[in-house]
């Protein structure tokens, strides 16, 4: 597909808009690590004033624009989100890594030639439209700030076991 | 059949001195193998058959070749420099694909979980193997590590579209908790 076009050219249009989080299910119910990240995706959609939208499970709640159940490389090609958020909770990497947040995130990232940032608190540049993505390095005594400024969506693996409970 | 064992190269932790003026940390000592790595290397040498060649790729700057010396102590066949400035996933795993490529591996290793504790980014996007994670990697006696001492590293070199090359993942800041 040859709409990605970094060389020379942004690709962050304004078609990219909204924010996407893909959420899962455990045992039936929206897990509690997809919750945390809904509710602070949600803080991050007021600061931007933009839709919430959910992947990967049927999400009914105040403040979730619509939630889609299918595959997430359509989703991203339809809707556009400009931020995808990703769960990493720390826990028995399951048998199936079809659903598993981190091996999605990665494939779908590469089949979207995007970045896919790991960050134990995301915020937002509401100024230039980029998710701030930080993480802790050298042990905890350095603070690294990533951002994707020109490839869409951008996404980002968040450390949810560090989010306040929703 | 060659396996190629993605070897990344970590700042040595215990040699690091923090400068508060600057706002920066600094490497003292040389950068080490990521230990999840061996566990990569030990995984592709048990996998070797008869006729196999296993080469350890590292990617990095031209001091990180000593990272490699560990994989030639344990077995490995042929140790590869490819010299990069330090590259986001996106960037690396488009890098090893190549490196594969040019080198006729068929099978790609990488290490079981990446720095934060998590399979590796990069080992799906490069669709390769990760190891698993409870293998317990071999240590090389002293004679070994002397003859590793001596092999050379080889330079790679990848022809890239333009494109592949560009970080995605941009660090925008860095400083002291």
């Amino acid at each position: 597909m040859s709409w990605i076009d970094l060389v020379g050219g942004e690709q962050a249009t304004p078609e990219w808009r909204d924010i996407a989080v893909y959420a899962w299910l455990d045992e039936g119910k929206i897990s509690v690590p997809s919750r945390k990240l809904i509710a602070r995706a949600r803080a991050l959609a007021d600061q931007l004033g933009c839709y919430l939208k959910v992947i990967g499970a049927e999400v009914k709640g105040p403040g979730v624009s619509a939630s889609f159940v299918e595959d997430p490389l359509a989703f991203v090609e339809r809707e556009k989100p400009e931020i995808l958020l990703f769960d990493d909770t720390p826990r028995p990497v399951p048998a199936d890594l079809s659903a598993y947040p981190p091996v999605v995130a990665a494939r779908l990232a590469q089949k979207l030639r995007t970045g896919l940032g790991y960050a134990h608190e995301i915020d937002l540049d509401v100024s230039q439209r980029l998710l701030v993505m930080r993480s802790r390095a050298y042990g905890g005594k350095m603070i690294r700030e990533y951002v994707c400024p020109a490839a869409r969506p951008q996404m980002c693996l968040v450390e949810t076991a560090l989010l306040p409970d929703a | 059949m060659r396996h190629l064992v993605c070897c990344k190269p970590l700042p040595d932790l215990d040699n690091l001195s923090v400068s508060l003026s600057q706002g920066r940390v600094f490497e003292k000592g040389k950068r080490k193998l990521n230990p999840f790595d061996e566990k990569a290397v030990e995984a592709a040498l048990r996998a070797r058959q008869p006729g196999d060649e296993v080469i350890a790729l590292v990617v990095g700057q031209e001091q990180d070749q000593e990272v490699l010396r560990k994989p030639f102590a344990m077995g490995a066949d042929r140790g590869v420099l490819l010299l990069a400035p330090d590259v986001d996933g996106f960037v690396l795993s488009n890098l090893v694909r190549a490196a594969a490529a040019k080198l006729g591996c068929e099978k790609i290793w990488f290490g079981p979980v990446n720095e934060f504790g998590e399979p590796g980014e990069a080992a799906i996007r490069a669709d390769g193997t990760t190891a698993p994670a409870d293998l317990a990697p071999r240590t090389p006696n002293a004679l070994a590590i002397m003859k590793a001492a001596r092999k050379i590293v080889e330079r790679l070199d990848v022809e890239l579209p333009e494109d592949d090359r560009v970080p995605r993942l941009i660090l925008r800041s860095e400083y002291l908790a």
